[in-house]
């Protein structure tokens, strides 16, 4: 088989799915896995190998979005990843949107949304197809690309750069930090966790040097308004300010990428899918950018910290304790979703947890998310609709995102 | 309990049964009503959850407040002068019978 195949079945005992390990998500069958977990333990605990420490794992649809909603109990402020620095210190360059929790996330959010509401996103939809339309147009029938980096990295970072206020020159540099800033369990930096933790201080850094030329001299960009959001009724920090700006760089084109790669990968494993698309690539816009957001699930899971000891679901746990919401899990529920492991762009009802579940952090790009997958996957369909994957991807090492590092694909007309 | 219609873009009318108290965001979603998306699930920052509704329930309802201006300026179907969001209503005796039509687009 040229593609992947994910076994549904697993070798695993139930005492040994541990999430938090990073192999276990290379494994081939860790969907079969979490639906194992998801059934008899949907609520339990799993620790690092490396570090021991732990944090609790959700996997049912219901109980993540109640999660989701409860801020005071289930805090955004400690962190929002379940990594082996688990406790409640504040990692360094956090502090930014996703970080905070009501009220000032509130007043922040609203702030920098606007941008990204659905009208205006609508009213960008000319220039996002001009974007998909000119990448897909320096394509030739034959070619062999990476289609992550080639691709599917390229337009969604573009049109954030372009929304965040970033000189065109200083694009390369800063995806490439951008990509060595999310791979923390990746083997190539295991033994060199500082050239990781030097990318994630220079892009900050970088957003910090942007933000001091934009309070001096505004322009109508995100990095504009960014500078001038307060907390706790103060200036921001530089810290904060550099962290915002690493947010809306990673969060604006990592998680569309494995959208797009995931989407691309669908498509090559199910042929009729693409053939069905194509019948009617505009009708079917809309259904066939949710179902490839929801089968991609770019972000396996997001986090919470509990500043309180509680009872959920009948389960004791302590203030301090992480807790993390695997979408990854319920994204494949067939109580929510039937037949969930069919990648069906017909799917009317797709109430997928990708985006998050209905609290306040739920995406601000998610309608850009949309617009980029439609219309990157319509244009490079119309012009190309052979195109294949011709190698398995290459996963990402992550016990957050769910990407891939790279992927190989025949365009072909 | 009041009966609410929704009539979709394509015309299509679906009558549910509301409970008092609840939004009329929160009644759809209860009753399978599609096309009332409330990403935000009631808290007036996604603009997923408009609806445009019908002129002689327009004096029942609450005044807009600022925030549910600002998203009735963010809808991706246009803003028409009976243009409120779902999860603003809350369901009271007088909206018995009330009818609301949903939008092309939430997003």
């Amino acid at each position: 088989m040229l593609v992947q195949e994910l076994e549904l079945e697993t070798t695993l005992a139930l005492d040994e799915i541990n999430l938090a390990d990073p192999d276990f998500w290379l494994r081939d069958d860790f969907h079969g896995a979490l639906a194992l977990l998801r059934t008899e333990r949907p609520i339990s605990w799993h620790e690092h190998p490396a570090s021991g420490k732990g944090f609790w794992a959700l996997l049912d649809y219901d109980d993540i979005a109640e999660v989701d909603k409860d801020w005071e109990a289930f805090s955004s402020k400690y962190g929002v990843r379940v990594y082996n620095d688990a406790g409640t210190k504040v990692r360094p360059g956090t502090g930014a949107l996703i970080e905070l929790d009501p009220p000032y996330h509130t007043v922040n959010r609203k702030r920098v949304s606007k941008a990204f509401m659905p009208r205006q996103v609508g009213q960008m939809e000319g220039y996002v197809r001009e974007q998909a339309r000119r990448l897909v147009s320096e394509l030739s029938d034959g070619q062999e690309i990476d289609f992550v980096n080639d691709l599917a990295a390229v337009l969604p970072f573009e049109i954030i750069s372009d929304l965040v206020g970033i000189d065109p020159v200083d694009r390369p540099r800063l995806l490439e930090l951008s990509n060595i800033g999310r791979s923390e369990h990746e083997l190539d930096y295991l033994d060199r966790p500082e050239v990781q933790q030097q990318a994630v201080l220079d892009l900050r850094e970088y957003g910090v040097n942007l933000a001091a030329k934009r309070l001096l001299d505004p322009k109508e960009d995100l990095i504009s308004e960014l500078a001038k959001v307060q907390v706790d009724g103060k200036q921001i920090s530089k810290e904060e300010l550099g962290g915002y700006f690493g947010l809306m760089i990673s969060a604006g084109s990592g998680t569309t990428r494995a959208a797009l790669s995931h989407g691309m990968l669908a498509f090559s494993q199910f042929p009729e899918q693409r053939r069905l698309f194509m019948t009617d690539p505009v009708g079917f816009e809309r259904t066939m950018a949710e179902e490839v957001i929801r089968w991609a699930t770019p972000l396996k899971h997001q986090g919470r910290v509990l500043t309180e000891d509680i009872v959920f679901k009948g389960v004791p746990m302590k203030k301090g304790q992480k807790i993390g919401m695997w979408f990854i899990a319920s994204n494949r529920d067939p109580r929510i979703f039937p037949d969930p492991f069919k990648f069906d762009i017909t799917r009317e009802v797709n109430p997928h947890q990708s985006f998050g579940a209905g609290g306040p952090h739920f995406c601000m790009g998610a309608h850009i998310a949309r617009r980029e997958i439609w219309m990157l996957l319509q244009e490079l369909f119309a012009r190309f609709p052979n195109t294949h994957v011709i190698s398995a991807p290459v996963r990402e090492r992550s016990l957050q995102s769910n990407g891939f590092k790279s992927m190989q694909v025949r365009i072909a007309r | 309990m009041p009966n609410v219609t929704f009539i979709d873009a394509a015309g299509k009318s679906k009558v549910i049964d509301c409970a008092v108290g609840t939004s009329l965001m929160r009644s759809a979603q209860l009753n399978g009503v599609t096309g009332i998306y409330a990403e935000c699930s009631g808290q007036k920052m996604c603009a997923t959850c408009h609806v445009y509704v019908a002129e002689e329930f327009l004096h029942t309802l609450p005044a807009i407040s600022e925030d549910e201006n600002d998203m009735l300026d963010s809808t991706a179907s246009d803003r028409q002068h009976n243009s409120r969001l779902s999860c603003a209503i809350i369901i009271q005796p007088e909206h018995e019978n009330l009818v609301v039509q949903l939008p092309e687009f939430q997003r």
